[in-house]
């Protein structure tokens, strides 16, 4: 099967999840005999232009190199990419086009797709359709429910900006728009996919039927068999802590510090991820430094080869995020390497995660909830090394298992795919007038059609 | 960190960030250790013996540890790296804000040109690629395609059809030449932003030279979303040279050969206003306020907080603003005022003449030797060597119908007069030449005015001798207006005759585009009245004193009337080799009887003065003194004319005195 994989970045550029997931999935669909390419971006100044190169299993690699990024007006910059992926679409002829992420890409990338022949499928990683924000998170912290039809956006998240140009679609009504453009464009995939239930039943409260989103849990490259555990190499009476994935403010490492500020725990605390946010790192290096018996280790971006090296000798790994995650690999690649787990109790987190067998849950926003597990951990004889065993006999659904489950996806979109093709169409129709109302796209003014009238 | 780098850099914020940017290298070193930090991976796994396997060796968790230190190490270089980003972006800036990252981060430059400008482009886009190496180089050409070799390979040819004008084909046929291509500007920056992903942007006009990098506009652009140069930055002297501040009023404050902007939410803004406002309003109209893109961004410094002014005298150097300038040849190039020349604007310039600085100013003179000698006489030869000869000979693409004939300027008048809606009607007005299209309904004769086009109407609007001569255009006077329309208007007004339809080729049942609206009925102009009044009586005179047949130069300033003088020939003085009014008043006193002997070589009977130009005889008064010696004066009263007979170099020759004539 000839397979277009689509993500907004890939390694080495960035190495979130999404990234890695694209690549770790292309690698196992190549090995699988399937004839895959991944399709990105790597924004920059200067034209758009497409630049060819080999990733790490054989996978054919195509970067959009340069143009613009414009997360306000997401059509603004999207014809020279949407030539490019023309070309692209022409040259492959893909069987399916699986679109893992469209940020900074082209929302038209969907129908461009299905025009060119192929089945499309999507998967959700994460909450961009209905949020601009992207993690349900408002900018002071507390979660958000859904964009009501943009209302909450503009109420909590982005207020109304005066501007000067006469005609301009205001603000508000972007963000009506916006919650109406990404709802539909939704209904133009044959397959809609996500990692969790969670998220599925996310989306169907936000209106789409039963059924539509499909969880498909993702699956991961099981490590070697775990050697002894060498109890005496880690420091006696220091626990050892890791959090994986960016350092970014949603993730909350600084829950952690917060946590163990209280009743002193002698602890090391090593962050693993690329560093997506300017200043934070060094906030929680301030934060650390008034935590007695803290070390603070800000290690970087990671290899996922390195994963087990960098879990070893560690007695915890925690998921600190204050978002709803909508799934979370390493929280699976800790229990499978015999890691035991703290997360919070939003999104898909807890669904890893049986409470006092394989690791503990606690309130995201309760630090001290977390303060008193670490302590616990650190003091009470025996309680690690039961977690991880815990940790060991937990049932982690792998890469290539996770692969089948996208083939079998994949199979089905072909089949249904002139079936989709109706509803499809009454989609993207609808999908242009809204462009013409936002009016973005070069060559376009805002219509003086009503915005009542497609609503 | 930041603070003493200032300090040891003094006040120049240029030295602070060249010290900040050396840092950020340092540091981007030690951050660069990838290879080095992979090897001690592999030796925390591999046999340290093993071939090629890692440069260090020791316990395996020693190892691991030291692993996880330079991982610490690079994760703190690189925070500190975007710390001094942020520094870089902010030095000489009040409070930090989001900013270039320093001064040898690549930025874009833009030209646009029509095709006979573009060996002036080329001359621009190389000295770019000179003085700053890096630069991104953007052409827009709006009237051709480029062919291959035409430009540097490195410059990245914008095709029109990207920019998004929301009606391109009534832009360029509304616009005249200067007007379309300050027009589309805008929409050429919007676009380098929005679909090239530029962060920063300077618009220069083709006919500008930039000599050195442009440190002192990066700066200025880290602080500010939209940098301007003023036309001068010193009062104009008032010693009735030009250009005169007033001048400078008319055209508008700002040069807008020059203008840069960053990549913001302002900028947007801006942009958006401006594309908004040329959409009609890029007019040369002076009376109205109006002068192309320029005119508009006197009001940008109020509108727009975040506009610099960037008065740097180095910058933007031209005709405008010598009289605060001086430019001298330094050891490493041309100086302003004993600085390194940024960028320099020649505008008006024609590279056959490198002796005049340019068309449109008087106050300048170049001094051989001097220079801006020098300047002029490299950028003549550069212009020469990329072409200048060939392109400038090139015809304008929006010049003409698609059957060949010229667009008159009163057809793109006429068209953006007409409301949006009503130009809607015509898809593209070049093109469309038949029922329905811009030119048949301009040129359709209107029942309802009489039989009058549009375009006949708005010639005799523009003509107050018209109104005069023909005061009742739609009724009795029709027929004579129509006469003159197809015989001497084209030649003074230069359209195709073609173009002028009576009422008898009306036809009213095919006129698609018919009742748009109507123009106001002519206004009638006391003061044109009398002047008409005085060419009947000039007329008259010329009857009873000049022999007929008799050939008369006439001091006419063009008036096509004073060249009906009943059965004589009347030619315009000054007129050119062709016959028509040549356009202007002799320059000296030598130019005027120069051409008077051409003229009477020709045959010229008798120079006649109407009432309205007897101020020559004071004002070239050698040309006086050259008359009253050679020639006898014939026709004397100062309430209607005067005329000079010449048919005899000696007056006492003359077959018939002027003053038995006048009597």
């Amino acid at each position: 099967m000839r397979v277009l994989m689509i993500s907004h970045r890939f390694p080495p550029d960035a190495v979130a999840g999404v990234e890695r997931y694209t690549e770790s999935l292309a690698d196992e669909l190549q090995a699988g005999g399937d004839a895959v390419t991944v399709l990105t971006r790597r924004p920059g100044p200067g034209p758009v232009r497409p630049v060819r190169e080999q990733g790490t299993a054989g996978v054919d690699v195509i970067r959009l190199v340069g143009g613009g990024v414009d997360r306000e007006r997401w059509l603004h910059l999207a014809r020279s990419m949407e030539d490019s992926f023309s070309t692209i679409l022409e040259e492959l002829q893909p069987d399916v086009v699986h679109v893992n992420h469209l940020v900074d890409l082209s929302p038209r990338f969907l129908a461009l797709a299905r025009a060119a022949g192929a089945a499309v499928v999507l998967t959700l990683h994460d909450f961009w359709f209905p949020c601009p924000r992207i993690t349900l998170q408002r900018p002071d912290g507390s979660l958000c429910d859904g964009p009501q039809g943009g209302a909450a956006c503009a109420a909590h998240c982005y207020g109304p900006e005066p501007g000067i140009v006469d005609g301009d679609v205001g603000p508000t009504d972007r963000l009506r728009l916006r919650a109406l453009y990404f709802r539909r464009l939704l209904d133009v995939p044959d397959r809609v996919l996500c990692p969790s239930r969670y998220v599925a039943d996310w989306f169907e409260g936000w209106g789409l039927e039963a059924g539509r989103v499909r969880p498909l849990p993702n699956g991961i490259r099981l490590p070697a068999p775990a050697e002894e555990r060498d109890e005496a190499a880690r420091p006696r009476g220091r626990l050892q802590l890791a959090i994986l994935g960016a350092v970014v403010r949603h993730k909350g490492h600084n829950v952690v510090i917060e946590a163990l500020a209280g009743d002193g725990v002698d602890a090391d605390l090593y962050v693993h991820g690329p560093l997506g946010d300017a200043g934070f790192a060094s906030e929680l290096r301030a934060l650390a430094a008034d935590v007695p018996g803290l070390r603070l280790h800000i290690c970087g971006a990671y290899e996922p080869a390195d994963l087990s090296l960098l879990l070893e000798g560690i007695d915890l790994v925690i998921v600190p995020s204050v978002w709803p995650e909508t799934f979370c690999l390493v929280v699976r690649e800790g229990l499978a390497r015999g890691v035991p787990a703290i997360t919070t109790r939003l999104g898909a987190l807890p669904a890893a995660i049986e409470h006092g067998v394989n690791g503990f849950l606690y309130d995201h926003d309760q630090p001290a909830q977390l303060g008193d597990l670490l302590r616990r951990s650190a003091r009470e004889p025996g309680l690690l090394e039961r977690l991880a065993r815990g940790a060991v006999s937990t049932r982690i659904p792998t890469l290539e298992e996770h692969a089948d489950g996208v083939r079998a996806e994949y199979a089905a979109a072909l089949g249904e795919r002139e079936a989709n093709a109706v509803g499809a169409e009454a989609a993207i129709h609808e999908l242009e007038a809204l462009e013409r109302l936002l009016g973005d796209s070069p060559g376009e003014v805002p219509s003086t059609q009503t915005l009542e009238g497609v609503a | 960190m930041s603070h003493s780098a200032r300090a040891e850099a003094g006040a120049d914020p240029i030295s602070v960030k060249r010290q900040l940017g050396l840092q950020r290298r340092i540091l981007e070193t030690l951050a660069g250790r990838e290879d080095e930090i992979r090897g001690l991976r592999r030796s925390v796994d591999e046999d340290v013996d093993s071939a090629g396997a890692a440069e260090v060796s020791g316990p395996r968790d020693a190892l691991r540890e030291r692993w996880l230190a330079e991982k610490v190490r690079v994760v703190e270089c690189e925070e500190r790296i975007a710390e001094l980003e942020r520094e870089l972006g902010s030095v000489g800036r009040g409070a930090a804000a989001p900013g270039i990252a320093d001064l040898d981060r690549p930025y874009a430059a833009c030209t646009i040109v029509c095709r006979n400008y573009l060996a002036h482009a080329r001359a621009l886009l190389e000295s770019l690629a000179a003085a700053e190496p890096t630069v991104r180089r953007y052409l827009l050409v709006l009237d051709g395609d480029v062919e291959e070799g035409e430009v540097d390979s490195g410059v990245e040819v914008v095709s029109p059809g990207r920019l998004a004008v929301p009606d391109f084909a009534g832009m360029s046929f509304k616009y005249g030449v200067v007007e379309f291509n300050t027009a589309v500007k805008p929409y050429l920056l919007s676009l380098l932003f929005e679909e090239y992903g530029e962060e920063e942007v300077v618009y220069f006009d083709p006919d500008i030279l930039v000599m050195r990098r442009l440190d002192e506009l990066r700066i200025a652009l880290a602080r500010a979303d939209i940098v301007l140069t003023p036309h001068i930055t010193r009062p104009i002297p008032e010693d009735g040279l030009t250009p005169t501040e007033p001048d400078i009023m008319v055209s508008g404050a700002y040069n807008l050969g020059f203008i840069a902007l960053r990549h913001t939410a302002e900028a947007r803004r801006f942009l958006g206003w401006w594309e908004r406002r040329l959409e009609d309003g890029c007019r040369i109209d002076v009376a109205n306020g109006l002068f192309t893109d320029q005119k508009w961004i006197d009001l940008v410094p109020g509108l727009f907080p975040g506009t610099e002014v960037l008065r740097d005298p180095a910058y933007n150097v031209a005709f405008w603003n010598l009289h605060e300038r001086e430019v001298r040849v330094g050891e490493e190039g041309f100086e302003i005022n004993g600085r390194p020349a940024g960028f320099i604007h020649i505008s008006g310039f024609n590279p056959q003449r490198p002796d005049i600085l340019s068309r449109h100013q008087t106050r300048t003179t170049v001094s051989a030797g001097s220079g801006l000698a020098s300047l002029l006489e490299q950028y003549a030869d550069r212009l020469k060597r990329l072409g200048w000869d060939a392109a400038h000979l090139e015809q304008y693409g929006y010049d003409r119908f698609a059957d060949g004939l010229r667009i008159h300027p009163l057809f793109r008048k006429l068209y953006l007069a007409l409301p949006v809606d009503a130009r809607a009607r015509f898809t593209d007005p070049l093109t469309e030449l038949g029922p329905g299209g811009f030119r048949d309904w301009a040129t359709r004769p209107r029942p309802e005015a009489g039989g009058l086009s549009h375009f006949l109407q708005e010639i005799y609007d523009a003509r107050v001798d018209l109104q005069d001569a023909f005061p009742d255009v739609r009724g009795r006077d029709l027929a004579h207006f129509l006469e003159w329309a197809r015989t001497q208007g084209p030649l003074e007004m230069s359209y195709d005759a073609s173009l002028v339809q009576g009422p008898e080729e009306a036809d009213a049942e095919t006129d698609a585009a018919a009742p748009l609206e109507d123009p106001e009925p002519a206004i009638e102009h006391g003061e044109a009245r009398r002047y008409g009044a005085l060419v009947d009586r000039i007329r008259g005179l010329a009857d009873e004193t000049l022999p007929a047949g008799a050939t008369v130069a006439v001091v006419s300033r063009g008036d096509y009337r004073l060249m009906h003088l009943g059965g004589r020939q009347a030619w315009h003085f000054p007129r050119t080799e062709a016959g028509l009014y040549a356009g202007y008043h002799p320059r000296t006193s030598q130019d005027a009887i120069q051409h008077l002997e051409t003229l009477r070589a020709d045959g010229a009977d008798f120079l006649l003065f109407p009432a309205t130009a007897t101020w020559w005889l004071d004002y070239y008064e050698d040309f006086r003194v050259h008359l009253d010696g050679r020639y006898e004066l014939v026709v004397d009263d100062p309430t209607v004319c005067l005329a000079y007979s010449l048919t005899g170099s000696d007056p006492h020759d003359r077959a018939t005195s002027g003053r038995e004539v006048s009597q």
